[in-house]
């Protein structure tokens, strides 16, 4: 998670980066368009202030124009006063904004007016005292009149270029605004001011204190001609912040204001900005979404693959990540694939190999060896079926050991250069043949068990071609680089484990032969006793013997020995104390004086750190009884042997202290004697018997051997060597891991002695 | 089982502590460690099986050789600790004749110590 978070992140971070130009020129824009807009706003309270001031001055011409063309009458045709009247209440009447009309001469005396004004007046006001000073129409400042505000308004009347008359008239500012319409809008308030004297109008009617207003900057300027803006006027009526402006009505020296409170003259502005600012918001959030989704497009395919892989590294070779995309990341996926696929092929072409090995390595016996081996190799390479040849150095026939493998399943034999075999085995390198005619042509008979495809290499070890390996399928199919090097490493190790086996073989044949040579026949009868031999290998030969040796006098010698090692050094060391002792025993020498001997003469031969153990005793008549004998015996550490005696119930072990031979020249060994009788059984072995185990790792043990041997006394001594063999067997499994041997004695009674069969040499004959 | 063979060393004498089983698989390593113990000068060995539980004709055949390569070297060797099952191995073969069993590795060790020249 955190993976996909940081590619997102950054790949987020990058959108934003590369937005912030965007976002700074949209604020750039927006500010300015803001500034824009807030002109526009200005201008707009201009225009309408203008408009004001424009409808304020129509408002004045028309009434100048009015009181004009009444004069011009009065002039062109002099009315008497009441007729003056009369014209004036008529104009008053429509022109109901005069709220007085009066016609006086230049110098101010009123002729007549509406209504009557006291005779011999004299006008006086500001608005007269200007026309009359020469202006040919003036307006004076606004004043109260009769509760209401009104202002003076007056006009020359011309007659061919002199002041004939004037005309004054106070016109009631209350009916301005009516004609004011322009400056009515909803939120702004229009305002029309002199520089003195109370506010002309005032739109909202409200009490505006005039001065507060003349006060503000940019109304003095406007009441000095100039237009000015309002950019902050606090509005004590109102309670509101105004803007808004001011522009003077030059005609009359007046100012025309509008103010509309800030709030609602940039409502439309804030309005405008808000919705920039949230299309900003939103191209951002949009921006981040992209990323995000961007982000996670990227990533998980990239977290995806970095699951896979850690899959892979955790052994799951071969696993896949799907490939649904045609991007860069779709073709590092499909690159990941083709990886773990590639990885998938070199683990299987590994574990195959390694299987192969195994089994090679597992036996030395080629019976054992080459059917597991070829049903190892044709799985590997999906074949149906395979074969080892090898070559006869004799004839140079290739011969299939065995029949394996299926096919070709029988027995065969084929001349050099016979088949594909026979092709194969005379050059150095994999022969494939994928076509099925161009085999059948080849190899009849492996086409006939319905072959299609064949991949045969030749098996060299040595520097020499021993052999062939086959793998066959029976589709049609071709074998590819990467199986041909397969099946060459395996040739390899099939070549190597073959003559490795074969100089197994050969040595332990050297060495069973040596060994055979050793060994009495299984079944002696000597006068007086009869001795029953077994004796089973382990699969390395080893060095176990036992001897009988019949003296010319009638004694008899028996030997049990064990060499320690195995293989042909434990077979000749055998051999040579065998032959030593033979010697050394001649005459029935006593046994301790042989072992003594034998001992000097193995320990002299130091360049093997072999030892022996070794019993021997010797049977000899005694003077007690015609049947009575005695066993004279000495040992050099071998085990114990049984003595089971005819009336005894329980055996008893013939255990003496004697160093193995072969280790210290001064070793010294004592002879021990007992008396034995008619029926009395002596079992000599070595330790593979009491030291065989059974599966949970137990011993046989010497008392399960003395209870076989008791168990079994009544039988002959061949019996009690079988039952003892075959409880052994029982035990530890037929497959010895070291040699049993095992000899049994028994003393055949006196009369049995007569019946047996004429004494002579039988023993140390091979069986 | 498995076999576990420590080497250490007591003053010159190397003592070698054999754990599990000695037999034909396991037997090369513990001829390995005392062929390493036997080429010192002058060899002297302590074999501690105190912690073996089997040993076999291999494994006898391993002390055997060491034991000769000791002698001949004027070196020293004992076995201490022995266990009754495996002592029985060593009467029955003779071995405990020549080769001292003693029951604690002090012992064994006083037995094969020589005094370093000087004190």
């Amino acid at each position: 998670m955190r993976q996909r978070t940081r590619i997102r992140g950054k790949i987020a971070a990058v959108i934003l980066i590369c937005m912030i130009p965007v976002l700074v020129l949209a604020l750039v824009l927006s500010t300015e368009r803001n500034a824009d807009r807030r002109n526009t706003v200005v201008r707009t309270q201009e225009d309408l202030a203008r408009a004001l001031a424009e409808d304020v001055n129509t408002f004045f011409a028309t009434a100048v124009h009015t009181e004009r063309v009444a004069g011009a009458a009065v002039t062109a045709q002099p009315y008497p006063v009441s007729g003056i009247a009369q014209l004036f209440a008529a104009i008053r009447h429509g022109e109901p904004g005069f709220l007085r009309l009066v016609f006086a001469d230049p110098e101010g005396r009123v002729e007549a007016g509406d209504p009557p004004s006291p005779p011999r007046a004299r006008l006086n006001d500001q608005a007269f005292e200007e026309v009359r000073a020469g202006a040919p129409w003036a307006v004076g400042s606004p004043r109260m009149f009769a509760g209401r505000p009104v202002v003076d308004v007056a006009a020359a009347i011309m007659n061919g270029g002199s002041r004939a008359a004037i005309v004054d008239g106070v016109v009631d500012l209350t009916l301005l605004p009516a004609s004011a319409p322009t400056a009515a809008t909803p939120a702004a308030d229009a305002v029309v001011l002199d520089g003195a004297g109370p506010i002309v109008f005032d739109l909202r009617a409200g009490a505006r204190p005039a001065e507060a207003l003349r006060a503000v900057p940019a109304v003095a300027a406007a009441l000095h001609g100039r237009i000015g803006y309002i950019d902050a006027y606090a509005d004590p009526t109102e309670h509101t912040r105004d803007i808004g402006a001011a522009v003077p009505i030059s005609s009359l020296g007046w100012a025309a204001v509008v103010l509309v409170p800030e709030s609602s003259a940039y409502e439309p502005v804030r309005r405008e900005t808000l919705t920039e600012a949230i299309w900003l918001i939103a191209y951002v959030i949009l921006g981040l979404g992209l990323a995000w989704v961007l982000g996670g497009e990227l990533s998980a395919p990239i977290q995806a693959l970095a699951r896979a892989a850690a899959r892979v590294g955790r052994g799951e070779v071969g696993y896949r990540v799907p490939v649904r995309r045609t991007d860069e990341l779709g073709d590092l996926a499909a690159a990941f694939n083709e990886m773990s696929a590639q990885l998938e092929r070199s683990v299987a072409e590994m574990s195959a190999v390694q299987a192969v090995s195994d089994v090679a390595l597992s036996t030395v016996r080629l019976d054992e060896l080459l059917p597991p081996l070829v049903q190892r190799i044709v799985a590997a390479l999906g074949g149906d079926g395979g074969a080892i040849w090898f070559v006869d150095d004799t004839t140079g026939e290739l011969i299939v050991p065995e029949a394996f493998g299926g096919i070709p399943g029988t027995t065969r034999r084929l001349a050099s250069g016979e088949g594909l075999a026979g092709r194969t085995a005379q050059g150095y390198r994999a022969v494939q043949m994928v076509d099925a005619e161009a085999l059948r042509a080849v190899d009849p008979d492996i086409a006939a068990h319905g072959v299609q495809a064949a991949l045969s290499v030749p098996l060299r070890a040595g520097g020499q071609t021993i052999g062939v390996m086959q793998v066959f399928s029976r589709s049609p199919r071709e074998f590819g680089p990467a199986e041909i090097r397969l099946v060459e490493t395996f040739a390899d190790r099939v070549a190597l484990a073959v003559s490795n086996a074969r100089t197994y073989q050969r040595q332990q044949e050297i060495g069973r032969i040596i060994q055979h040579a050793l060994m009495p026949a299984p079944s002696v009868r000597l006068p007086g006793v009869a001795v029953a031999g077994r004796y089973q290998p382990s699969r390395e030969v080893g060095g176990d013997f036992y001897a009988v040796l019949p003296f010319a006098d009638g004694r008899v010698g028996l030997a049990i020995a064990d060499v320690a090692g195995k293989g042909i050094p434990a077979a000749t060391l055998a051999a040579r104390t065998r032959y030593l002792l033979e010697a050394l025993a001649l005459d029935g020498r006593d046994p301790a004086d042989v072992l003594l001997r034998l001992n000097a003469a193995l320990e002299r031969d130091s360049a093997t750190s072999l030892f022996v153990s070794l019993f021997y005793g010797v049977l000899a008549p005694a003077d007690t009884g015609p049947a009575a004998r005695t066993f004279r015996f000495a040992s050099a550490g071998h085990v114990p042997p049984v003595l089971l005696r005819a009336e005894a119930s329980q055996a008893t072990l013939l255990d003496v202290p004697g160093l193995l031979l072969g280790i210290l020249p001064e070793a010294r060994y004592v002879s021990h004697e007992t008396s034995v009788g008619p029926g009395d059984l002596i079992a000599l072995y070595t330790d593979g018997l009491t030291e065989a185990r059974r599966s949970d790792g137990e011993l046989f043990g010497e008392p399960r051997l003395t209870a076989v041997v008791t168990a079994a006394r009544d039988g002959t001594a061949e019996d009690i060597a079988d039952e003892v063999m075959r409880a052994v067997a029982d035990w530890a499994g037929a497959g010895p891991r070291d040699d049993r041997a095992l000899a049994v004695m028994r003393l055949l009674p006196v009369e049995a002695q007569a019946a047996a069969e004429p004494s002579g040499r039988t023993t140390t004959v091979a069986p | 089982m498995e076999l576990d063979v420590a080497v250490r060393t007591n003053g010159n004498v190397t003592v070698v502590e054999v754990s599990g089983e000695v037999d034909l698989y396991t037997a090369p390593r513990l001829e390995e460690a005392l062929a390493k113990a036997s080429g010192r000068t002058p060899p002297l060995i302590v074999v501690n099986l105190g912690k073996t539980t089997y040993l076999d004709s291999t494994a006898l055949r391993v002390l055997t050789a060491v034991f000769k390569r000791v002698r001949e070297r004027q070196g020293e060797m004992a076995i201490a600790e022995v266990q009754p099952k495996i002592a029985k191995l060593f009467t029955l073969t003779g071995l405990d004749q020549v080769l001292p069993l003693c029951p604690t590795e002090r012992e064994a060790l006083d037995k094969v110590h020589r005094p370093s020249a000087g004190t």
